[in-house]
């Protein structure tokens, strides 16, 4: 390939090769081989999603592969090891001036690699192609129709083996959409599965604000997507959504134009428990409170949409826990932080339930998901036992963040409204009968966040 | 939406230079070649 890499530069055509290691790797890379061309880094894989190329199981599978590296071997080449994303996939494209596309080629397994022939025979023929995205995997199928009984367990479908898997049962055409006139709002948007929605939704096209409680890494995450993404609809707002005040503060700027995408992604856990501005307990403040708060007050920018939709980031974790109503911000029980919090994500689920049937008819739908285990700074920080022991199998914040994205940008999340999503399927919220809640019980928690006109002087329990 | 429009804003980093170039540079004044390594290695 190198030899014809040469000759195309002679020919006149750009050619440049995009890795997805460090800059690093790429400098040893240059040097070994002795490239002339355009070498690029992409480490956070912007270039490779926004190209459609595959990430997952079959990076690891080829029936290719051993033939292929005894082949490499042979004619004197010599791998030290995967530097980059080792279940990333690779691909080619030949653009004509201006853009339009004569090749395509996206990898279908690790050994599979653009012929040179093929890229000659595009360049000769000079036939523009039709963009259309790439077909599912032919594993789709059987990756579906196990799923159910694959995911009985969280190890193998929360962790990032359980997304490659799942992620065999995708549509690429999902996400083949120009989110361009629409606008969302992302809270907790300056890092992890916050931050990659936020990139991906404005390397859709979408006008995207960040919803962050510090002004600085706020700036900093939208100054990074306006540079990934060439987008220059990348804003910033600071909000604390543990503080009523400061949503109401928010909302009263938000709620002026029409919202298309409201993502609730903004958590907390606490180690101790810690009361809010108003005497909250801290995470029933900020994954309830918060958001319900600003859920009623950009109701009217939402509904002035004509395709609103409203994503609650709940967690795997809630999935154990009952609705908790007796006693929900701790003050009469001995405080666990990580009880605390699978009790308020139990309660996210009920209310993105509760406000889906508020909102039927209204053109908004909404839904709540879990991200499986991301390895997130979020679960670092706050989980560090958790994140020391699963570190090697954790999804990254991008693949947490894909049913966000699903949900907040595909045609087929408005086919319903209320349900419970994992990668990108809707799923049951209840493993274990035990934690099912009753029907009095979700019209207390409804109550009790003053229901779909909140007062924050009465409703949360502050009255 | 055209590939070249999601990719074009896109700026990575030069693996030489370390500046960032976007990638509708690559193909703004001819024909291009763009390879997406499966990795560096």
């Amino acid at each position: 390939m190198r030899d014809d890499l040469d000759r195309w530069q002679q020919d006149g055509i750009r050619v440049a090769l995009v890795g997805n290691g460090t800059r690093a790797f790429a400098e040893a890379f240059i040097e070994d081989f002795g490239l002339s061309c355009d070498v690029l880094v992409d480490p956070e894989l912007v270039a490779y999603r926004a190209a459609g190329l595959r990430r997952g199981a079959e990076a690891l599978l080829s029936r290719r592969l051993f033939s292929d590296a005894l082949r490499a071997r042979r004619s004197g080449a010599r791998q030290s090891g995967v530097q980059g994303d080792a279940w990333q996939l690779g691909g080619a494209f030949v653009f004509r001036r201006g853009g339009e596309l004569l090749l395509i080629h996206r990898a279908e397994s690790s050994g599979d690699h653009v012929e040179a022939h093929a890229v000659d025979h595009a360049l000769e023929e000079d036939v523009v192609l039709d963009e259309s995205p790439p077909p599912r995997s032919p594993l789709a199928p059987v990756a579906r129709a196990t799923r159910d009984v694959l995911d009985l367990s969280p190890v193998g479908s929360f962790d990032r083996i359980g997304f490659a898997r799942h992620a065999l049962g995708f549509d690429p055409a999902d996400l083949d959409v120009d989110l361009t006139g629409r606008r969302a709002l992302v809270t907790g948007a300056n890092s992890g599965i916050g931050y990659a929605t936020s990139l991906a939704l404005a390397d859709l096209g979408a006008e995207v604000t960040l919803l962050c409680r510090n002004a600085e890494r706020a700036e900093a995450a939208a100054a990074r997507i306006r540079e990934a993404t060439g987008s220059r609809r990348v804003s910033w707002q600071t909000v604390d959504m543990s503080d009523l005040t400061s949503v109401e503060a928010a909302c009263a700027e938000l709620a002026k134009e029409p919202i298309d995408v409201l993502v609730h992604n903004a958590g907390v856990l606490p180690d101790d428990r810690i009361e809010s501005k108003e005497g909250l307990e801290l995470t029933f403040a900020t994954h309830v409170a918060g958001p319900h708060l600003m859920t009623a007050r950009l109701r009217e920018a939402l509904e002035a949409s004509d395709d609103g939709r409203v994503v609650w980031v709940s967690s795997g974790g809630m999935l154990t826990t009952r609705l908790q109503m007796n006693d929900p911000q701790w003050r009469h029980r001995e405080y666990d932080g990580v009880r605390a919090y699978a009790e308020t994500k139990r309660a996210q689920v009920v209310l993105a339930e509760l406000w889906a049937a508020e909102l039927a008819g209204s053109g908004v739908v909404v839904h709540s998901m879990h991200p499986g285990w991301a390895d997130t700074p979020a679960v670092a920080s706050s989980l560090p036992r958790f994140h020391q022991v699963t570190e090697a199998i954790l999804r990254t914040p991008e693949e947490g963040a894909d049913t966000v994205i699903w949900l907040a940008a595909a045609d087929a999340a408005t086919e319903s409204s209320g349900r419970f999503f994992f990668d990108r399927e809707a799923v049951r919220t209840h493993w274990l009968p035990v934690t099912r809640e009753t029907r009095a019980d979700r019209e207390a928690l409804w109550r009790l966040c003053g229901g779909a006109t909140p007062d924050p002087g009465k409703a949360f329990g502050l009255s | 939406m055209r590939l070249a429009s999601r990719l074009g804003p896109i700026a990575l980093e030069d693996a030489r230079t370390g500046a960032p170039r976007k990638l509708e540079s690559l193909w703004s004044e001819g024909p291009a070649l763009v390879v997406f390594l499966r990795h560096f290695g």
